[in-house]
């Protein structure tokens, strides 16, 4: 990499660690984020530099509380999505017949709810909290997880290597994780990154489609202040930006990290 | 820009406290309508007549193709019904007027009425209105499926005959002073006889409806109309859900009204000089409400509701949850409208709210609570800081908008919740909601009280039923269980010039309306 | 295997998914709170109109005889009527249908093609000026919410430069290929996401195949490099794309909720959340079961893609 690409690429970085950090350690920082401190849509003072929303909250610290449950909820409804949907899917397609028919049933299953379904059915039975976003993400993501590894482990499973290696003696498991996974994991890991920002997103959906929303978020700040953009612009730009710079370090890094591993 | 409020449950849930909102108890009538009722809201005098005005109107997905009686729910619904068809009476400019009925008038019980209907005039087919219509239209919105047919519960349907052409003896099953308002304001479009299929609404209104599909109705003037020629040629009622995509067609230049947009919205434009903003002032509005039921701890403790009265800044829940876009209320339903007692206005005392607090030992509440309507949220959050200056901490019960209405049993025994009603006048309000087999009577009234309410409605002499109803909101007042904290006012826009609109009990009329001069 | 009985199975299978759907869809209306005798009725209702309403809608028996009743009407294709309107089910989701038929049809011939060259170009030309603009682009678009998306474009392209119409209003007895401009804007809201996020998975799948032995083999054989993209890699990087693709499909189908309310759009999602909201089971069940098979159907095929993708697997039907 030449000099020159080195030094943007360690500002995107520092931006991104700075980002990481307000969303980490802010909360520390943060009053009450939910605290009325004036009339609504107030202009930027000295007290208060981000002014107010529609509700007449601070801010500045709903951005420094909300950034925390951005990257523990949906990371980990992702990755749990994620995992579930590698196991499933490599379970139906290396070792096929019924297990691959219960998969397959299971898979079509979760794919023929509509996610809007799925959603409104959690958030009005249970309420919104951390476990029903989580168990939104996990059912609507698992399934296509699942979908494209079967089809690359099939894929896989039909190539030479792998009955090259099972000939050999080689167990189901390494066989599975020294010839299968390697070739999965582009597709699965291409979409991983994806898959957070609409877990992400679809924290923010909910307060949109009327459940109120579960505390402040970068997500749901936008879609709480976004109507009112014309009135506070920075009430929808500052979230924005930093949700942005999360969720596209967070589908860069990962770009880079398969392409590291792979190639 | 975009918000995902007015969703349809919610919407749906507006129409059961609309079910009665057409209504006005003005226990005085006024002068029997002329050809042509008075103009009234903007004036109109300098515009000119248009072709055609189109109108973004909220709407349900599950709401039926407008135009049907039997299935009004919200605005477009209502706004077809209003144009199409003429009822007995309106409420219009604020009274109470005859519109196809020339008198209503009661027996000495008042259980027994008499509608005289207005001669000469036709329907949109050209056949006369005939008392037999009139027989026909009541016992078919009376019965289910309409969805209405509970405001007749008190009427004896079969009951109803024509007497001659133009003479309807209705018999009630109890003695009902306030039929008027409580009944034929409310809802008493008139149709047809024969009429039961609405795929080709005929009615003897101002507007012909001459096609729709799933969310626009194009109506056409009806040029003889016997109140006078309608000075809007063309009325497209298009149903919009999203308040804001209402707003955004207006601006686009798809529509030239849109009714029902955000508190936001309304303060977005509110500089903008394509944009003229209509504020319905209390007399269109939600009544929002932080409900306390008497007959539960701690609020049995007439000490407990008098302290959260005082303990509440009104003006600041008015400023914040509705962005300054309504008004403060005083806890009785009806302020702007007839029959309303002009109770004084409250003001927050938080050291006498401490006081009270502390001397009934009350440190911890509940609030069963949800967005029900946009900011009821933000206005219990604020609630919270508000009792805590007054010594009380607050708990936020948050619930889905359909959660909240869901269980029935939690409502009629949950001791805190915010509610809201539509502000309609007094004495309907208190008929339809605080009596004692009423689901959603949330402030939990006494069976004394019932027995004075059952009382008041039965009076046969307006003046008398007035000061009945005038004393049940003064008890309501001291002792009701209603923190009525603010009115959210009705908030439409239209294309700068549009004007003659007039809007009664949030509905709509447009059939006097004119463009830019 | 050849192709026919894999269409045999897969259809019997399918129709046990779909009976595995609408119980599930039954169940969901179940357990969400109130029923439909609260939400049909109004709040002047009393608690006797309640419950007479409820012995009229048969809610007072059980859920799984209800569902026998549904399920014994629903094989005769009588769907059943709505509580809400009273209307018919296959009338209520006549209308709706198409418009949502319409507005996945014309995002998808949009968006297959769009992304297929997207990620095309960024993987062939990985690490690339051209890739690295096209990726930024598309985690940006993929990242930002899509009510976000969908207001920003109103706000920009109908508020601010008023060209295109803010809500789709289709003409009185028309659809809305009639008037093709109210589909603008939400064409380009789903597209927006929807080529972003398959673009990448194209892009992927672009990648792993250019590495692959009879690719390079096609190269070094001298084939030109247009006949090496489409005879060779091309079809290999179908099975991770014709899932993406019918993933895709489905997601357009069921879940246009955000960009159907921002539009005032007259789909599907719009009917199907009213009806979850009010109970209406009888209209959850058949907008639901029509998503859902249609979204079974999109992933059968795709399976089938894969099938006729593969070389080797076309050489076993043989």
């Amino acid at each position: 990499m030449s000099a020159a690409r080195r030094v943007p690429a360690g500002l995107a970085v520092l931006v991104v660690a700075f980002v990481l950090g307000v969303a980490v350690f802010g909360p520390a920082f943060a009053a009450d984020p939910e605290r009325i401190v004036g009339l609504p849509y107030t202009a930027p003072t000295a007290g208060s530099p981000l002014g107010t929303d529609g509700t007449g909250r601070d801010v500045l610290e709903r951005v420094l509380a909300g950034g925390r449950s951005l990257v523990t909820v949906p990371v980990v409804a992702t990755l749990l999505a994620t995992a579930l949907g590698l196991l499933l899917g490599l379970v139906g397609g290396y070792f096929g017949g019924v297990a691959d028919a219960v998969v397959s049933r299971l898979d079509h299953l979760l794919l023929g709810l509509p996610p809007v379904l799925v959603l409104l059915v959690l958030l009005n039975g249970w309420g919104y909290s951390a476990v029903t976003i989580t168990a939104a993400v996990v059912l609507t993501g698992t399934p296509f997880v699942s979908r494209v590894t079967r089809a690359e482990t099939l894929h896989a499973v039909e190539d030479g290597y792998v009955v090259t290696a099972y000939a050999t003696g080689d167990s189901h498991l390494s066989v599975i994780v020294r010839e299968i996974l390697p070739n999965i994991a582009r597709p699965v890991l291409a979409d991983f990154g994806t898959r957070l920002a609409i877990a992400i997103t679809l924290t923010a959906a909910v307060g949109f489609l009327g459940f109120g929303s579960g505390g402040p978020n970068w997500g749901a700040m936008i879609s709480e202040n976004v109507e009112g953009i014309r009135l506070t612009p920075w009430g929808v730009a500052v979230p924005a930006l930093l949700l942005g710079v999360l969720t596209v370090a967070a589908n860069l890094g990962l770009d880079r990290l398969v392409g590291k591993v792979l190639r | 820009m975009v918000q995902g409020q007015g969703f349809d449950r919610r919407a749906l849930l507006r129409l059961g406290v609309l079910a009665g909102a057409t209504a006005v108890g003005a226990p005085l009538l006024s002068s029997c309508g002329g050809d042509a009722a008075p103009t009234a809201g903007q004036p109109g005098e300098a515009g000119k007549p248009l072709a055609a005005l189109s109108v973004s109107a909220p709407h349900a997905v599950t709401d039926s193709e407008a135009g049907n009686p039997l299935a009004t729910s919200i605005g477009a619904t209502l706004i077809v019904m209003r144009h199409v068809y003429d009822s007995l009476m309106v409420l219009d400019n604020g009274e109470y007027k005859y519109q196809l009925a020339e008198s209503v008038t009661p027996n000495a019980d008042a259980s027994e009425w008499t509608i005289k209907l207005r001669s000469g005039v036709s329907f949109h087919d050209g056949k006369p209105v005939r008392a037999a219509d009139v027989v026909h239209s009541l016992r078919t919105v009376g019965t289910k499926p309409s969805n209405r047919a509970s405001v007749y519960a008190m009427v004896n349907l079969p009951g109803v005959t024509a007497v001659d052409d133009l003479t309807v003896k209705v018999p009630l099953l109890v003695p009902r002073g306030d039929f008027r308002e409580s009944v034929l304001i409310v809802f008493s479009p008139v149709f047809p006889e024969g009429m039961t299929d609405f795929a080709k609404p005929i009615g003897s209104g101002p507007y012909k409806l001459v096609e729709r599909n799933g969310t626009t109705t194009k109506l056409v003037a009806n040029d003889g109309y016997w109140g006078g020629k309608p000075s809007v040629g063309e009325l497209r009622i298009v149903g919009v859900a999203d308040a804001s995509a209402r707003l955004a067609a207006l601006k686009a230049g798809q529509v030239d009204y849109a009714i029902g947009i955000s508190a936001t919205g309304a303060k977005t434009e509110a500089t903008n000089p394509a944009v003229t903003i209509i504020r319905g002032g209390p007399a269109n509005s939600n009544a929002l409400s932080f409900a306390m039921n008497q007959k539960l701890a701690p609020f049995d403790d007439p000490r407990v509701r008098t302290a959260v009265r005082l303990a509440v800044d009104r003006k600041a829940l008015v400023d914040n949850a509705l962005l300054g876009q309504g008004s403060t209320a005083d806890d009785v339903v009806g302020k702007n409208l007839p029959g309303y007692a002009d109770l004084p206005e409250r003001t927050r005392d938080v050291a006498r709210a401490r006081a009270l607090f502390a001397e009934a030992g009350v440190t911890k509440l509940t609030l069963r609570t949800g967005e029900l309507v946009p900011g009821m949220m933000n206005a219990s959050k604020l609630l919270v800081q508000q009792l805590e200056e007054a010594g009380v901490e607050l708990a936020l019960e948050e619930l889905s908008a359909d959660a909240f209405y869901a269980d029935v049993t939690t409502l009629a025994t949950h001791p805190f919740q915010a509610f809201y009603y539509v502000n309609r006048p007094a004495a309907v309000h208190l008929s339809a909601v605080t009596h004692g087999k009423a689901p959603f009577n949330v402030t939990g009234t006494s069976a004394d009280y019932q027995a004075r309410l059952a009382q008041a409605q039965a009076t046969p002499d307006d003046a008398a039923r007035g000061k009945a109803f005038g004393a049940l909101q003064q008890e309501f007042y001291d002792q009701g269980g209603d923190v009525l904290w603010g009115f959210q006012e009705q908030l439409d826009a239209s294309r700068a010039g549009v004007a003659g609109v007039r809007i009664e009990q949030s509905v709509q009329l447009f059939d006097r309306a004119t463009g830019p001069a | 295997m050849t192709a026919l009985r894999f269409l045999v199975r897969r259809v019997a299978a399918t129709t046990a998914t779909l009976l595995a759907v609408a119980v599930v869809l039954f169940a969901a209306s179940e357990v969400l709170p109130g029923d439909a005798a609260t939400s049909s009725l109004g709040l002047d209702a009393t608690a006797e109109d309640v419950a007479a309403r409820r012995v009229e809608l048969g809610l007072d028996r059980p859920w799984p005889v209800r569902f026998a009743d549904w399920l014994a009407g629903a094989v005769r294709l009588d769907l059943g009527t709505s509580v809400m309107s009273g209307e018919p089910v296959t009338r209520i989701i006549a209308e709706p249908l198409g418009a949502t038929g319409l507005l996945v049809g014309v995002t998808a011939a949009v968006t297959v093609p769009l992304a297929v060259l997207v990620g095309l170009v960024s993987g062939l030309r990985r690490g690339g000026r051209a890739d690295r603009a096209l990726s930024a682009v598309s985690v940006v678009a993929v990242s930002v919410p899509q009510f976000v998306t969908a207001g920003l474009l109103v706000l920009l392209l109908a508020d601010l430069v008023p060209v295109l119409p803010a809500i789709s209003l289709p003409p009185l007895g028309g659809t809305p290929l009639d008037k093709p401009d109210v589909l603008v804007l939400p064409v380009l809201a789903l597209t927006l996401f929807g080529a972003a996020w398959a673009g990448r998975i194209v892009r992927a799948a672009v990648i792993d195949a250019d590495g692959l032995p009879h690719v390079e083999a096609a190269r070094l054989a001298g084939l030109p490099e247009r006949a090496v993209v489409w005879r060779h890699l091309l079809p290999a990087t179908v099975p991770p794309c014709a899932h993406a693709f019918a993933w895709l499909l489905s997601g357009l189908f069921g879940g246009t909720a955000v960009v159907e309310i921002v539009f005032n759009y007259p789909g599907l999602s719009q009917t199907l959340v009213a009806a979850v909201r009010n109970h209406d089971t009888a209209v959850l069940e058949g907008v639901g079961l029509l998503l859902a098979a249609i979204i079974i159907v999109s992933f059968v095929l795709a399976d089938l893609l894969v099938l006729l993708a593969d070389p080797r697997l076309r050489v076993a039907a043989r």
